[in-house]
């Protein structure tokens, strides 16, 4: 028999004693530790959530390094120096005056303007020019870019003679250029030119923006939680329960502000912006006009707004249906195209373009889960479709939660006139059936004044926020008759600290399990909502939007993926949910 | 009514508990809540069982009526022989007319004990009904009968009553009626009086006495208050940690307790005649059932505990000079000088 | 309870003033012009730099009374006075009918029909929405309860386990995709037992009583399927909860000391007391159903009410949006009212006067 007091180890690293030290959050977490299905639900929602936190990083058309040369970029570089040295030398030859007599009708710079938009344009092309070709051949650059800043040097002191006179030599360099400088042509080596040197860039990370960043830094440490919290539990802290618990709030600290710093960090040096457009790259790539030494793509190498015409409405690329033969036609199932039987005439075929990193024609791993009316990839919409689902389920069930709270404490607590006022409100908000208040209004709301995703949250967590004042206003209305309670007024704390420090902690259960089904609801509210036609517009995909590029029963996998995720999503959350609920029950035993 | 203590004259054993053992499985093992608890209870007679929560004695007195939730609770071995008969071997159709017939049963809290939506009057005439066999009108008028019994003023009136309509007293006094509507041999109260006011606690107390010698049944009350077995009853038992340490005639218990649990219980009443006398208290806190000490179960609190308690569990002997007392303890010299 | 009945309804009225206003103030308030939506909607989206563009606007706004003050437009959608749209109330020369309004029960016109009177519309809708709900509500009640009591009663067996699971699943599964799903399994492309669209086949009016009856079954099969199994997986899991705390109360043990046997216990003493939260959900039900049967209707091409909602929706036809909430939340508050009669009638400690 084991004598109380018993050290055993806990599933977090740290050590179980006797009961009487564990406090209320101890209790809650082993509870739910215990829990097999809470704990795979967790994994699986961290899962979800990375695959949409990350998904810039899963699928997209920008590699994540590229070391190559853009032959185009260089070529146009080289052939249009010249003319911008012509441009440079008429404005300097026509001098401040010449140029505002010459000037067209509304054009809205000046003299200087036009001379500097010019220098900046040469600048760029030099500054293409010298990457590519190194440090071998930069006799040329040099001198041209030593002529034209003399010359505009000139210009700017109004010594016009001299300024146009360098600018002639400038121009004269630029033509050496044009001639001179041609590169290699990779596919004709022998016909002799410069060798140019491979740029290394990283596209994709230039569209990642700061608070992406942050919350990719935040997850990183939420999915290693096991790895690094049971090694801090166990190594440092050597499972002393009651260091532990004080090293919750520097645990908490270190996670935010580790994120907030890499975030900010990050805006600083990288700064980058979101994109909406295809990347030309890829395009670059397949056709050879960009050479690449090195390029590592993202596993699923599509944009989501990439479309692809030959493959448009094209089942699962695992299933027998899809196979594409050479010509663009289907091999077998119902899309096989028949000649017309009196003219014998075929449609020509839209021969699928495999573009640059892309898995073969009929690879099973090209897409895994088809495509859409327009060719474009349906596992990367999904990915980045998450997101939105996502943020809307827990950003709106975060606030209808806070406003539930908020509202339900002070009805519960202070009574009274003010829990009249406030239970008529919510009976008030109850009367209407709440998915349709909330279409109603969301239908409502002009797309170019707010953006719908931020309408949808707050309409949400508008309408919703009911069910959660309930439960806090009965809560409060119990623990306010408790001995604890009325043991903070005794002593005179105020009312809003005695609520907010006294009551709330112990009020937090059923609200947090409330919290977790409203993550549910609120996501199947909003693909619900994009179902309808009422969510997000495009070209931003949602989980609910996907879902209706077609209802046709052919195109099974339009219908059937982001419909699942959902319910994978809500089965989480539900069992989150319902984890909780047990965890925080009054008729916990201890021990 | 006396003829129906089962054709049991006054003296003779009516219960006889016998090495009881009722487990629990937990997520930590099996709590062995009750475990070898054994005592006779006489026609007539009113046994008090004494302890501290968790020690067991609610657990023993569901046993006795087969109430223990089955799934984490399960009857691990002894016998429960009632007028003859052993309830265990039963089948629990058979053993379902003995329950609310011959043994009855009350509960400590009578605000939640009764059905809320449904009136008083029916709930006791129900049982009549099952039990007797009386029709609608006869076990109507008997329900009135009981109220009256349990000296509720205007039953007529308050039989249709519901149960939110009536005060905590007045409530345990319709269960008290409820258990009495049969005519039982034997009444479990387990902790009637805990959740009523010290008042109203000496009316039911007295209400109960005053039923038994009018009837003639027998009664096991439980309770963890020293006074209430004090005033009622005629035998105790004290419970320790799911084990029945000490038995004995109530008078002899207070005045001679050998057992040094019931001694230091005894020593923990505050006592009217010394006052400002520090309270003494008993150090530590009641094991856990998952996890009892080994031996003597006290021993962790015991201030006489030695190495033979940590190896041998003490059995419950009687003494040799006091007749009808027996203790549990390796120590009982020592004990005399506490 | 008479008396009580009556104060409720008598209470509704307010009630319903007070909701009317607020949809009315909910969707002005929407961020954006009504008009520019609704215009860009009903001429093909034009572009704000058109000619005559702001003019159309202009006059739409007009038209429709969108310019004048709010409390305005909204006697005008009250009633019992028609407002012209130059601001004159009440007995127009012109010969329109002077009276108007939702007290008069006119609903006004559609936007996009405009001979056709909603109200005309909403009750045609009606006779195939109330039905499909009323049928709906009470296939959930009849299994869900009978489900959640046997769960309760065998807790722990492998069929409670099973059922437990799939009911959680169910209750975890979108609507929509519900529907989708079934029509993939049940329709023309999977097992082709059941129609999928729409409440009626093709030819439906050319046949006889018996049959369209029964065409008309079948076609609700799947409508009706989509609407019931959220309902179904979440009141059976509240029963199933409410029994199991039932059972753990103390009168229940208290029914058991008195030697009853099990099933007298549960299905006498421990059902009334555990129907008596079932019965307060019937409130929250009807709401769900309401906002679910936008759904299905979309999905099954069902011409009800929901469908008319969202067809309202689309065309921004502030008639039919008006029409079709304050009729719902006017379902509502009758649910509301009718799950406190039913409580009040099951739980004897609730006494209204």
């Amino acid at each position: 028999m084991t004598e109380p007091g018993d050290k055993q180890a806990d599933f977090d690293g740290g050590e179980a004693l006797s009961p009487y030290s564990k406090d209320y959050w101890d209790l809650v977490f082993e509870q739910l530790g215990r829990r097999k299905l809470f704990k795979l639900a967790i994994s699986i929602l961290a899962l979800i959530y990375a695959s949409a936190i990350y998904a810039p990083l899963l699928g997209n058309d920008r590699p994540y390094v590229l070391e190559a040369i853009d032959y185009k970029a260089y070529g146009q570089a080289q052939r249009t120096l010249y003319p911008v040295a012509l441009s440079v030398g008429r404005l300097v030859r026509q001098g401040p005056e010449g140029y505002e007599a010459d000037k067209s009708e509304g054009a809205e710079q000046d003299w200087e303007g036009a001379l500097q938009a010019e220098v900046d344009a040469a600048e760029n092309r030099i500054e293409t020019l010298r990457s590519y070709l190194g440090p071998a051949d930069t006799e040329l650059l040099d001198s041209f870019q030593e002529k034209l800043e003399a010359s505009v040097a000139a210009a700017g002191a109004g010594k016009s003679d001299e300024a146009t006179a360098l600018s002639k030599e400038a121009k004269e360099i630029a033509k050496e250029i044009r001639t001179e400088l041609a590169a290699v042509d990779p596919e004709n080596p022998e016909a002799g030119g410069h060798e140019l040197v491979p740029q290394k860039s990283y596209p994709l990370f230039e569209t990642i923006t700061s608070s992406e960043v942050f919350f990719m830094v935040l997850w990183a440490f939420v999915l290693l939680w096991p790895l690094w919290n049971g090694f801090w539990n166990r190594a440092l802290l050597r499972g002393d329960r009651d260091r532990i618990r004080k090293a919750r709030r520097p645990k908490l600290v270190l996670v935010v502000g580790t994120s907030l710093a890499a975030s900010l960090l990050w805006g600083q040096l990288v700064g980058g912006e979101m994109v909406f457009e295809v990347s030309p790259l890829k395009r670059g790539l397949t056709t050879n006009e960009v050479v690449a030494t090195r390029a590592v793509f993202p596993p699923f190498s599509y944009g989501f707004a990439e479309t692809s015409s030959g493959e448009t409405f094209r089942a699962p690329t695992w299933t027998a249906e899809s196979e594409i033969d050479e010509e663009g036609y289907y091999v077998r199932g119902a899309r096989v195209p028949e000649p017309d039987p009196i003219t014998g005439y075929k449609p020509p075929g839209a021969p699928v373009e495999v573009r640059y990193s892309e898995p073969p024609r009929n690879s099973p791993w090209r897409h895994p889960m088809g495509t859409d009316s327009v060719g474009r990839d349906l596992l990367v919409r999904m990915l980045w479709g998450g997101r939105v689902s996502l943020s809307v389920g827990l950003v709106s069930a975060v606030l209808l939660v806070f406003i539930g709270t908020v509202i339900g404490a002070l009805a519960g607590y202070f009574r009274g006139w003010v829990d009249i006022l406030l239970s008529r409100l919510i009976e008030i908000v109850l009367c209407f059936p709440a998915f349709f208040l909330i279409l109603m209004v969301v239908a409502f709301i002009d797309p170019n004044t707010i953006p719908p995703i931020i309408a949808i949250v707050i309409v949400i967590a508008c309408v919703r926020w009911t069910g959660v004042a309930r439960l806090a206003r009965g809560e409060f209305l119990r623990l306010r008759e408790q001995e604890f309670t009325l043991a903070a007024r005794a002593t005179g704390v105020p009312a809003l600290r005695t609520i907010f420090r006294h009551v709330l902690p112990n009020a937090i259960g059923p609200i947090l399990v409330a919290g977790a089904f409203s993550v549910a609801s609120g996501i199947l509210t909003e693909s619900a909502l994009s179902f309808l036609g009422f969510g997000v517009k495009h070209p931003i995909p949602s989980w609910g939007s996907l879902v209706t590029e077609s209802r046709s029963a052919e195109h099974w996998w339009i219908q059937f993926f982001p419909g699942f995720a959902i319910f994978v999503t809500v089965v989480c959350y539900n069992l989150v949910g319902d984890a909780i609920r047990d965890a925080v029950d009054p008729k916990m035993k201890v021990q | 009514m006396s003829e129906r203590n089962g054709g049991m004259k006054r003296g003779e054993v009516l219960l006889e508990v016998t090495d009881l053992r009722t487990h629990f499985r937990g997520e930590e093992g099996v709590a062995k809540a009750v475990d070898g608890v054994s005592f006779k209870l006489l026609s007539g007679e009113t046994l008090g069982v004494v302890g501290e929560s968790g020690c067991g004695k609610s657990v023993t007195a569901m046993s006795i009526m087969q109430l223990v939730p089955q799934p984490p609770g399960f009857i691990a071995g002894g016998s429960i022989r009632f007028a003859g008969r052993d309830l265990l071997s039963m089948s629990i159709d058979e053993f379902r007319r003995i329950r609310g017939n011959e043994i009855a049963m009350i509960f400590q809290e009578p605000m939640t004990a009764l059905n809320p939506v449904y009136r008083v009057g029916e709930q006791i005439a129900e049982a009549v009904r099952l039990h007797q066999g009386l029709d609608r009108e006869a076990s109507r008028a008997r329900a009135i009968e009981m109220l009256d019994l349990v000296k509720i003023p205007s039953p007529e009136k308050r039989v249709d009553d519901y149960p939110h309509q009536m005060s905590g007293g007045m409530r345990q006094r319709v269960m008290i009626a409820m258990a009495m509507s049969c005519g039982p041999s034997l009444l479990i109260a387990d902790e009637p009086t805990t959740a009523l006011d010290v008042t109203v606690q000496a009316q039911i107390l007295d209400l109960i006495r005053g039923l038994q010698q009018e009837t003639g049944m027998s009664v096991l009350l439980i309770t963890h208050d020293l006074g209430v077995v004090a005033e009622v009853s005629d035998h105790v038992a004290v419970m320790y940690a799911g084990k029945v340490v000490e038995y004995a005639a109530v008078a002899d218990l207070f005045a001679q307790p050998r057992h040094p649990y019931t001694i230091g219980l005894l020593k923990s009443l505050p006592d009217l005649a010394a006052p400002g006398e520090r309270l003494h208290t008993i150090p530590g806190t009641v094991p856990s059932a998952f996890h009892f000490p080994s031996g003597c179960r006290f021993r962790t609190r015991c201030p006489l505990a030695s190495a033979e308690c940590a190896e041998r569990e003490p059995p419950l002997d009687e003494l040799p000079d006091v007749g009808g007392h027996s203790v549990a303890c390796h120590h009982l010299k020592e004990a005399e000088a506490l | 309870m008479f008396g009580y009945i009556l104060r409720r309804l008598l209470w509704m009225i307010p009630t319903m003033f007070g909701i009317t206003i607020l949809v009315f103030t909910a969707i002005r308030l929407a961020p954006g012009d009504p008009a520019t939506v609704m215009i860009g909607i009903s001429s093909g989206g034009e572009m704000k730099g058109d000619v005559g563009y702001e003019e159309r606007i202009e006059k739409f706004r007009h038209e429709n009374g969108l310019d004048r003050p709010i409390w305005i437009q909204y006697l005008g959608f009250l009633g019992p006075f028609n407002i012209k749209p130059d601001g004159h109330p009440w007995f127009g020369g012109s010969g329109a009918d002077p009276w108007g309004g939702l007290l008069v029960l006119d609903l006004g016109h559609e936007f996009q029909r405009k001979t056709m009177p909603i109200i005309e519309e909403l009750g045609r809708r009606l006779q195939v929405t109330i039905p499909l709900s009323l049928i709906s509500t009470l296939l959930i009640y009849l299994f869900a309860l009978p489900m959640g009591i046997y769960s309760a009663v065998r807790q722990g067996t492998k069929l409670d386990a099973a059922m437990t699971v799939i009911l959680f699943i169910l209750y975890s599964v979108p609507t929509f995709w519900a529907g989708l799903m079934l029509i993939l399994a049940f329709g023309a492309s999977g097992l082709h037992w059941l129609p999928v669209l729409g409440l009626h086949s093709k030819d439906a009016a050319d046949l006889a009583t018996w049959p369209y009856i029964w065409d008309t079954i079948v076609h609700s099969i799947l409508p009706i399927a989509t609407l019931t199994y959220g309902g179904l997986a979440y009141l059976s899991r509240q029963m199933r909860v409410g029994m199991i705390e039932v059972i753990r109360s103390d009168y229940i043990r208290t029914a058991r000391a008195k030697g009853l046997s099990e099933k007298v216990v549960v299905m006498k003493h421990a059902l009334r007391n555990s129907l008596i939260p079932v019965i307060t959900l019937f409130a929250s039900i009807l709401p769900i159903l309401i906002g679910g049967s936008v759904i299905v209707e979309q999905v099954f091409d069902v011409p009800g009410m929901g469908r008319y909602a969202f067809e309202g929706l689309i065309a921004r036809d502030y008639g039919i949006i008006m029409a079709t909430t304050t009729f719902s939340a006017f379902m509502t508050l009758v649910g509301i009212l009718l799950s406190d009669i039913a409580y009040a009638m099951v739980d004897p400690r609730i006494k209204y006067d």
